[in-house]
């Protein structure tokens, strides 16, 4: 159970302490709510009436439960007319898109510049006041809001891909709606109820105290209020307690609706905590930690980082030593999760405010950064240790351009230097990275350039300052592949004509080879080993690193460097599955007005392609070249193509590159596994049930896992879930989006390895999108190269096999 | 260029569906405007006559087009409540009122909210962050005509700074006047100051969590640098549509406070005129309100554009 948020709890019992009266008075009130009594007119708060009387008698207490009574009543009425109708029609428009979403969000729109207040008010207008009358005003009002809410909820849903997998599992589109979105989209609509309820009682006693809604003599908060006003000389507690009740309903409604799911951690009080604690450490440790050696930039001494969560501090790196000399470039190397990041990160003090250093030091020119003070950093930060970035594409601040983005370095580090310096300085930072024509990148918005030319940029702002240190995170990651060797011997040439020590990250070995002399292996928040490279001839292969000494060192290596083909030789031809002749895929170009022509943008050209029964088909080509949308409109998830595709096969099926959104994170393995099943007509629950763990088996997934959610598991288990949906389906094509990317690579070995297995075990035919040509050259029997949408076969027999230099 | 002709003419059609739609609401749904006016036990010889009078006997089409000439020249029709009357010269004695409201809040909600908006965003979980947090809560919670009446409780009653139901002309003394409209202005401003102050601190938190911020952080800007050079900027471009919604809001929130202070604008003339079935009036006011926002998210959209170098 996790710990309730105080406000949370504050709401929830000021929720209950104004609806508990209310719910007992249906069955008790102290005093009929029109009761007259004319001999205690105006009586203050007492015994008898606590809240006092009004100008008739009547006991206010009464009628303030019973007023609130009917708020609540009107409100709860309004929001479930407006929460059902507004979400269906927002769930509906969403989905499907096209003229009437559009001709509903234009009138959406122009109701939503109109304040609910008014819009109700118009509707009384005309409808006349009263009690059902304001419930239908605000039911109408209440609409607009959550259909608003539900459609840009499914109009985000349905972008995802498990949209697309349930579409290819076969679901229809109501059963893709309620079972598949509908639970996805639940936790934002039950916080807009709780938001419009909120709503519904501010406008329901809005309209009362404007006469308009609830009549005399019933009462109503806002009935009650306009009576108050009138007697506010005479009678003040009157109004003070009406008004007072409404406060704490609406505020104990919004104080839950605001912070259902918020966690009560204080960072600050837990940072200052460790802060005392290491403190106290080192002056028990003694004062020589400062000293390094002559040659010496960076040290790390003991370095541990911990994430403050619930349970407290999460430690994530466990003590990590190492220096880093000057003018070196130094790796840092490892897969997802082992620390590399968040060392980088702690080394500038900019990790994110919920991590911590616990303990160990950072000890950079005789100076200790881990207990530097903020003014002291921003000196080092920039200055003389400068930082690049993984993402080229929002590492830049969007409205700045790219002259007074690497300028400001300079205003901040080397202020003595006149506005011309500055500018030549700047000017010379964007040639030493190789950008053309730097005057005119000057006055440049970061939108404008490409993501190989912004991380240039990032490079530049890196050695303006002639930082003597720069940590680059994972730079050529983000990148097309033919832009990595760019960008890399850029940080050869920095290296050499600064002295500028370099540490890079990566988990990349290919990269760590090509420019670092050795580099520190990372797992789990720790140092494996330093893995030392030595360059004996050219390109990269895992010949350059000398045999590591740890078991994971080794395997790691082997995985990267995996040549083992499982191509079959000699395999005798299939018949034909797949069949395109002047295939071309077209792109609906949505029109700024709803009156413009449609108009269509062809991604993919005039493709012709024959897959025959037992291939195994690759795709390559830059990012954005129409990869995926090719072989999703093979999947048939396109709704705009020309030109004619024969399949031989039943609907081909599909695993996508990230799991995690194409694999429904509501539904349990079980359940997933389940859903085609169930399509499929299969009504026995335990026929179905045993399928799944066969299944399960047969992709080696322990049986164990079938009762857990996608995200509590490891990014291979998830991948062999998506397997497994297209195992249990018995799909004989299957087009995998770059299958194995997204993992780390000793998973990805498993992984490939089971996918051969199943292929050759089933007689399945693949068709494989990737970026990673060594990864095609080992598995496919034929590559198409795509550019710019159109398909170009590639001659396996000319290059000697699959060359990676010869595919793009 | 193409962009301001297209804005300008999307104004105009939004213009004229908002026209359309509360022409067939008001003149067309709610029937017989004359019973309405002269009661059902009126004759119905007086009726027609009334019915004529008021060109209720025409086709709607061509009462549609009357009155769309009308609308565009600034014409909505007589009152059908105050004898000899135009809708235009009973909305043009309360104009003041309101746009002075709503202006003077409009102004106390920039000023105060987007400062401690910022302010508190820098420092999550420090004193400011969290006492504005509570209190940005507390006051949404309270409906502005709730605030209107507890100050007028406070600072009317109890403290004697105002006269509660007090009220001078502008064009009888315009100090008096505006010192008359403080009041109310706060009680409109308070709580879209904590609505405001709560959206500001989520768009400047929003950024905070930006990757380019991290870029200024770990080039050596002091957290006074990144959130003046960086984060403003950047955070100001949701905020100032947001402040445009405000506006419908705040023109809104005058209406009920009107009645609260009992001042003369034309929210008191909405719902009097919506009390009496005046449509011909209420009609104008709607159009009047519909064009004021359209106009204020016309005027966003272009500063939008000066803003922000993308689109």
């Amino acid at each position: 159970m996790k710990k309730l948020n105080r406000a949370l709890l504050t709401g929830i019992i000021m929720v209950l302490l104004c609806s508990i009266p209310v719910v007992l008075s249906l069955f008790w009130l102290p005093y009929d709510v029109n009761e007259m009594d004319y001999s205690a007119i105006f009586s203050k708060p007492s015994i008898s009436h606590i809240f006092g009387t009004d100008n008739f008698g009547r006991d206010i207490f009464s009628r303030v439960v019973d007023g609130a009574g009917s708020t609540f009543t009107i409100a709860v009425f309004t929001v479930s007319v407006g929460a059902l109708i507004g979400g269906l029609v927002g769930a509906l428009t969403g989905y499907y898109g096209g003229i009437v979403d559009e001709v509903l969000m234009r009138v959406n729109d122009g109701l939503a510049s109109f304040p609910s207040i008014l819009l109700a008010l118009v509707v009384v207008s005309i409808l006349d006041k009263g009690t059902l009358n304001i419930c239908i005003a605000l039911g109408i009002v209440f609409i607009p809001s959550f259909a608003r809410i539900m459609r840009s909820e499914f109009l985000a849903e349905r972008k995802l891909d498990y949209v697309s997998n349930a579409k290819l599992l076969g679901a229809s589109d109501f059963r893709i709606i309620f079972v598949h979105i509908l639970p996805n989209t639940l936790p934002v609509f039950w916080s807009s109820i709780l938001v419009g309820l909120n709503n519904a009682v501010l406008a329901e006693a809005g309209l009362s105290y404007l006469g308009l809604g609830v009549q005399p003599p019933d009462p109503s908060l806002g009935r009650m209020l306009a009576e108050a006003q009138v007697y506010i000389y005479g009678a003040p507690w009157y109004m003070l307690f009406v008004s007072l009740t409404m406060i704490i309903a609406i505020l104990g409604l919004s104080l839950i609706s605001g912070n259902v799911g918020v966690s009560a951690i204080n960072f600050r009080q837990i940072r200052k905590k460790a802060a005392e604690r290491r403190k106290e450490l080192r002056e028990s440790a003694g004062a020589d930690e400062k000293k390094q050696q002559e040659d010496v930039r960076l040290s790390l001494r003991k370095l541990h980082v911990g994430f403050i969560d619930e349970d407290g501090i999460n430690e994530v790196i466990k003590g990590i030593s190492f220096d880093l000399k000057k003018g070196e470039i130094l790796g840092l190397v490892g897969e997802s999760g082992s620390g590399k990041s968040l060392t980088a990160l702690s080394v500038l003090g900019i990790a994110s405010d919920s991590s911590l250093i616990t303990e160990g030091e950072i000890i950079y020119d005789g100076m200790n950064l881990t207990d530097a003070s903020e003014h002291e950093m921003t000196k080092v930060r920039g200055g003389r240790i400068a930082m690049i970035f993984q993402e080229p594409m929002t590492s830049l601040n969007p409205v700045k351009t790219i002259g007074w983005q690497i300028d400001e370095i300079l205003e901040l580090h080397a202020s003595h230097l006149s506005e011309k310096e500055q500018k030549e300085r700047v000017l010379e930072a964007l040639a030493d990275t190789g950008l053309e024509d730097p005057d005119r990148l000057y006055d440049m918005y970061p939108h404008e350039l490409s993501g190989g030319m912004r991380q240039r940029v990032m490079i530049a702002m890196a050695i303006v300052a002639r930082a003597d240190t720069i940590i680059a995170d994972e730079p050529t990651t983000a990148l097309d592949a033919d832009i990595v060797g760019v960008i890399l011997d850029i940080f050869k040439k920095i290296n050499r004509k600064y002295g500028t020590s370099i540490i890079l990250i990566s988990h990349d070995l290919e990269v760590i080879a090509s420019i670092c002399g050795r580099a520190l292996l990372l797992k789990d928040g720790q140092i494996v080993e330093e893995l030392k490279i030595d360059k004996q001839r050219e390109g990269v292969g895992i010949t350059d690193f000398v045999v590591p000494g740890s078991e994971y060192g080794r395997k790691l290596l082997e995985a990267a460097f995996a040549d083992s083909s499982y191509i079959e030789k000699d395999a005798p031809e299939g018949e034909v599955i797949v069949e395109l002749s002047k295939f071309s895929v077209l792109y609906r170009n949505r029109g700024k007005s709803l009156f413009s022509k449609k108009q269509f943008n062809r991604v993919n050209k005039d493709i012709d392609m024959t897959i025959r029964r037992g291939d195994c088909v690759g795709i390559v080509g830059k990012s954005g070249c129409g990869k995926t949308t090719l072989v999703k409109a093979i999947a048939g998830l396109q709704k705009y193509t020309e030109g004619t595709m024969k399949l031989n096969c039943e609907r081909p099926g599909m695993v996508f590159q990230d799991p995690m959104s194409s694999l429904n994170p509501f539904m349990k393995v079980e359940r997933l596994l389940e859903e085609p099943l169930i399509l499929a007509g299969i009504k026995d629950r335990n026929a179905r049930r045993e399928q799944v763990i066969r299944t399960l088996e047969a992709v080696e997934l322990d049986a164990g896992l079938a009762d857990r959610k996608i995200s509590q598991l490891s990014g291979g288990q998830r991948q062999r879930v998506s397997i497994a949906l297209n195992i249990i389906l018995n799909r004989e094509l299957i087009i995998l989006d770059e299958p194995v990317s997204a993992l780390d690579v000793t998973i990805r070995e498993q992984v490939l390895e089971l996918l051969m297995r199943l292929k050759k075990e089933r007689g399945l035919t693949f068709i494989i999108i990737s970026h990673d040509k060594r990864l095609v050259a080992r598995i496919c029997n034929r590559v198409y190269n795509m550019i710019d949408g159109a398909l170009v076969e590639s001659d396996l027999s000319k290059q000697g096999g699959c060359n990676a230099a010869g595919l793009y | 260029m193409n962009f301001y002709i297209r804005k300008i003419v999307s104004f105009i059609v939004t213009i004229l569906s908002v026209a359309l739609l509360s022409f067939i609401m008001f003149q067309v749904l709610p029937g017989d405007a004359a019973v309405a006016r002269l009661g059902t036990e009126a004759t119905p010889e007086a009726i027609e006559a009334l019915r004529a009078e008021y060109g209720y006997d025409r086709p709607v089409s061509e009462r549609f087009v009357s009155w769309l000439k009308g609308a565009v020249r600034g014409d909505f029709g007589m009152s059908m409540r105050y004898e000899g009357m135009t809708a235009n010269e009973l909305i043009a004695s309360r104009l003041p009122v309101t746009l002075t409201l709503a202006g003077m809040s409009i102004v106390m909600i920039a000023l105060v909210s987007l400062p401690i908006g910022l302010l508190c965003a820098a420092r999550p979980g420090g004193y400011a962050d969290r006492i504005s947090e509570a209190a940005a809560i507390t006051f949404m919670a309270i409906p502005s005509f709730v605030t209107g009446l507890l100050i007028t409780l406070i600072f009317g009653i109890w403290l004697r700074s105002f006269t509660p139901g007090g009220f001078v002309p502008p064009d009888e003394d315009a100090g008096r006047f505006i010192r008359f409209m403080i009041f109310p202005a706060i009680s409109v401003a308070i709580p879209k100051i904590a609505m405001t102050v709560q959206y500001m601190k989520a768009s400047v938190r929003e950024q905070l969590a930006c990757d380019y911020v991290r870029t200024a952080k770990a080039k050596g800007n002091s957290l006074h640098g990144i959130m003046w050079k960086h984060v403003f900027r950047n955070s100001m471009m949701p905020v100032i549509t947001f402040i445009g919604l405000i506006v419908a809001e705040v023109l809104a929130g005058s209406i009920m406070i009107e009645q609260v202070f009992n001042l003369p604008g034309m929210g008191r003339l909405l719902v009097n005129s919506i009390a009496n079935r005046d449509f011909n009036v209420v009609q104008a006011i709607v159009v009047y309100i519909a064009a004021t926002v359209l106009l204020v998210n016309l005027i966003v959209d272009l500063v939008y554009r000066v803003l922000d170098p993308r689109v």
